[in-house]
């Protein structure tokens, strides 16, 4: 079985020669090719051969377009803050108000060179690995999104404060994650990749998320090809999915590393994928043995679950992890069937 | 059988209703005054609203915390033009306080939520914005009397420039004097970071915090009881 074989297979709750795993391994790739990470957050080339390196190095079994989300709040026109371990981060967003970003609401999706970089990375991704291993894309959500436009306290404060304008940005921005994951899914993803922080009750009451945010979400996913994959952003996920579970198109949620994969898989029931079991961030600081030991124990715990995949949550996995740390995630899997046997 | 205040007060904080909850304080307030407000209605709403949800094993949600805050800034807001209408001095009990967000960090809300919560406590807040570098920090606390430093980081990758602040306490020999309060996202989810970064001490949300720093201030006058 390749990945994709292995992939698939799992979607479909079927036999696969091993236990499927990924991790967030889109920033590591610069780790690996040794390129700054302003080419690689920029320049589709940069970031593909990156994760050419990270599949040749650890082969893991889907890979991943660029998680780098607030580039999307200089496409509208906002400021960011490079670093030199961390993906780009929001220095100042675009708009003071949500009238304010209807109002100069630039570009549309082709637009901008922030949107050709990430589509292109998945364009050129999916022709690399075509028939082996799955592509998945990522972007946040229409709830999600006018964080990168209002900065998360002008978002919050929108919804609590003025639903109607909330409303039409929500609309707005529906319509856009239309078109981009549209363009996105046509260059080839296996699947979407999404966040809706805004979507969690951790985040606004639930009233909020009936009227205004879980609406705008079903409305997006009906409209796009999908299948999607529902990434949990920075908010657990497990204890909610009763209330979001069984959006459309949705094949799979990854977990937080806070969560109870089996309460996650008990609120789901069968059938969609379960992604989840490490926390990304934290590989940093572990050790071969101890990461080995930890994906050993949950692949024990979700044997009977054929539809589970063991990934990392939480942001991208460091620049720092020492390789033979992230090496441990792919033994675990290989070594499994033995252990357990 | 009269109004059960706080009851209200909590059931409008929970459905993050700021309009609401801005109601019912002035109607309480009306009886009694703004200041008493704080102490009599809205701390003690507050405090219980965090035990009640901390029993229920769930967390304060965005939102709450959120509207929360914004409460706590209203009701201060009434009462400084209050006294200032009247001619009496601002309302500050406590000293200062220096916050921030650390240099290369620019998550700002959990921060201004707890700088609302402070002043609410009758501290001073000095603010001292995003991307700050440990010796601002430092000096800013030299310059205000400042027992307590905040730090807030939302990302392990930026929480690692807190060691440069404990760094820099110590290097100007005001370890113990200078007490380092750390928060932000990545110390909910790892909480042995606030020792192994060089923290005194952290909390679970910004509810929380004034709790924190009062400890934080007292464990310093204890270490170093000279003014600093």
């Amino acid at each position: 079985m390749n990945s994709l074989d292995r992939v698939l297979a799992t979607l479909g709750g079927q036999p696969v020669d091993r236990p499927a795993y990924t991790l967030m391994l889109g920033l590591y790739g610069a780790h690996l090719t040794g390129a700054s990470l302003h080419d690689h957050y920029s320049d589709p080339q940069v970031y593909v051969e990156g994760q050419i390196a990270v599949w040749e190095t650890f082969g893991p079994d889907l890979l991943f377009g660029p998680f780098a989300f607030p580039s999307l709040a200089e496409a509208f026109g906002g400021t960011l803050h490079h670093h030199t371990t961390q993906p780009p981060t929001m220095a100042a967003p675009p708009f003071t108000s949500a009238t304010e970003a209807l109002a100069r609401w630039n570009p549309e999706p082709t637009d901008h060179p922030v949107f050709r970089y990430l589509t292109e990375c998945t364009r050129l991704l999916t022709k690399q690995f075509a028939g082996r291993v799955p592509v998945i894309p990522s972007m946040p959500s229409p709830v999600d999104l006018p964080v990168f436009l209002l900065g998360a306290e002008g978002w919050l404060s929108t919804l609590l404060f003025d639903p109607p304008a909330a409303q039409r940005l929500l609309e707005k921005a529906s319509n856009f994650c239309l078109a981009w994951g549209h363009q996105l899914m046509e260059s080839g993803g296996l699947a979407l990749g999404v966040t809706a922080d805004f979507s969690s009750p951790d985040v606004l009451p639930e009233r909020l998320l009936r009227s205004l945010t879980l609406p705008s979400l079903r409305a997006c996913f009906s409209g796009l090809p999908g299948p999607f994959i529902f990434h949990h952003g920075g908010c657990r996920l497990a204890p909610h999915l009763g209330l979001l579970g069984g959006l459309p198109g949705v094949a799979g949620y990854v977990l937080d590393p806070r969560d109870d994969l089996a309460e996650g898989r008990s609120r789901l029931g069968a059938g969609p994928l379960l992604l989840g079991g490490l926390n990304g961030p934290e590989l940093e600081t572990g050790t071969a043995q101890a990461v080995k030991a930890r994906c050993l124990q949950v692949l024990t715990e979700r044997q009977a679950d054929p539809t589970f995949i063991l990934a990392s949550g939480n942001a991208d996995v460091p620049l720092a992890t020492p390789p033979k740390v992230i090496q441990a995630v792919g033994e675990a899997t290989r070594e499994w069937r033995s252990v357990s046997a | 059988m009269g109004r059960n205040w706080m009851e209200e007060l909590m059931a409008a904080i929970v459905e993050a209703e700021r309009e609401q909850a801005s109601q019912i304080i002035e109607a309480w307030a009306a009886e009694h005054s703004h200041e008493a407000a704080v102490a009599e209605l809205l701390t003690p709403t507050l405090n219980e609203f965090g035990v009640r949800w901390a029993a229920s094993g769930h967390q304060v949600s965005l939102a709450q915390g959120y509207v929360a805050a914004k409460i706590a800034e209203d009701l201060l807001a009434k009462i400084l033009a209050g006294r200032e209408a009247a001619g009496n001095t601002p309302l500050v009990e406590r000293g200062t306080v220096v916050l921030g967000n650390v240099e290369d960090d620019y998550h700002p809300l959990g921060r201004k939520m707890v700088a609302a919560f402070l002043r609410m406590a009758g501290w001073k807040v000095q603010d001292l914005g995003v991307d700050v570098e440990a010796a601002a920090f430092v000096e800013a606390a030299l310059d205000t009397g400042a027992r307590v430093i905040g730090a807030s980081a939302m990302m392990l990758s930026t929480a690692r420039n807190i060691p440069k602040l404990r760094a820099e306490i110590e290097a100007r020999g005001l370890g113990g004097r200078v007490q380092l309060a750390v928060g932000g996202a990545v110390f909910k989810l790892r909480p042995e970071l606030v020792a192994e970064f060089g923290g005194d001490g952290t909390c679970g949300d910004a509810l929380q915090a004034p709790a924190l720093i009062e400890a934080l201030w007292a464990k310093s006058c204890r270490l170093h009881p000279e003014a600093p």
